[in-house]
């Protein structure tokens, strides 16, 4: 699965983020029914609203490696998310907000094996909105971090994963 | 004959999309009970006689393996089906729950491929008949 992806793509820096940005867009595709932006579209996602942070979900990991993967998007995204996985309309905050911790706990769960030595196992650990206050650059000033903007047909999501680099391959 | 289950899940949108899933597959549902984690899903236990379990196995006080090790222990459920659906991704955690349940549905999924499963799973365990045409 995931390892056999890496071993194709190891060694560089660059490997990880495009792991991360392929999980993600498979999760946001068959979980939410939502679709990458094509190559020719992509100069009008500029002018498309960015993720400002003010909502955030966060998945921690221990284990092999340890670490935090955190999620951002706008809150139309959010809405949209949390609206195609459940079939509805106007989805609550509450709605919105654990359909954003799945998306974050589905992408980790895929994710964080690659981020291990030897395919050793980590520990996901429920995920959770991340308090306003949390600064998690500070939080894992001694963790490696790799940072992924997702473009797709409904709006941009952030995703950040931090992880101890010793423990990668 | 209608069919008593349980989603344990600490994820209340996973559950409702399960819940919307078994919604979209064609026998009676019975009770469908919804818990938050694996002691809750055990609490379940003693008082609901479940047809099929469907679990999450990453979940906070209880993960799914550890209730489905100790259901495995207990006459009462130990015959149970269960269906794991998880984002776990490593191999060796992957195989060992494997053996411990009777289905496997890797996160992200499609709505139709856990439709799927819970059908191929309850067949199996002759627990419904699905229909010719289906199968």
């Amino acid at each position: 699965m995931v390892m056999n992806k890496l071993e194709q793509k190891k060694g560089t820096k660059a490997s990880y983020a495009d792991l991360v940005k392929e999980i993600a867009f498979k999760t946001f595709e068959t979980t939410c029914y939502m679709f990458p932006l094509g190559e020719w579209e992509l100069d009008d996602s500029e002018d498309m609203e960015k993720p400002d942070g003010s909502i955030r979900a966060i998945v921690e990991f221990d284990g092999a490696t340890d670490g935090g993967l955190v999620i951002s998007t706008t809150p139309h995204l959010l809405e949209s998310i949390a609206a195609n996985m459940l079939g509805i309309e106007a989805p609550s905050r509450e709605v919105k907000e654990g359909a954003l911790g799945e998306i974050a706990n589905i992408i980790c769960g895929n994710t964080v094996p690659g981020f291990a030595h030897n395919n050793e196992i980590c520990y996901i650990r429920p995920p959770r909105i991340a308090r306003e206050s949390e600064n998690f650059d500070e939080i894992y000033i001694d963790k490696a971090s790799e940072h992924v903007e997702v473009i797709l047909d409904e709006g941009i999501a952030h995703i950040t994963i931090y992880y101890k680099a010793e423990a990668t391959r | 004959m209608s069919l008593n289950i349980l989603i344990v899940d600490d994820c209340p949108i996973m559950r409702m999309v399960i819940r919307r899933t078994l919604n979209m597959c064609e026998f009676e549902l019975g009770e469908v009970i919804e818990a938050g984690d694996g002691k809750e899903g055990l609490d379940w236990m003693k008082t609901i006689d479940f047809d099929f379990v469907v679990a999450d196995l990453n979940m906070p006080v209880m993960t799914g393996a550890e209730m489905i090790a100790t259901m495995r222990t207990d006459p009462k459920t130990d015959a149970i089906p269960v269906l794991a659906v998880s984002a776990e991704s490593n191999d060796s955690r992957v195989n060992v729950i494997s053996s411990l349940v009777n289905g496997f549905v890797h996160k992200p999924f499609r709505v139709e491929v856990l439709r799927d499963k819970i059908f191929k799973v309850l067949s199996k365990e002759a627990i419904i008949v699905k229909p010719k045409a289906e199968q």
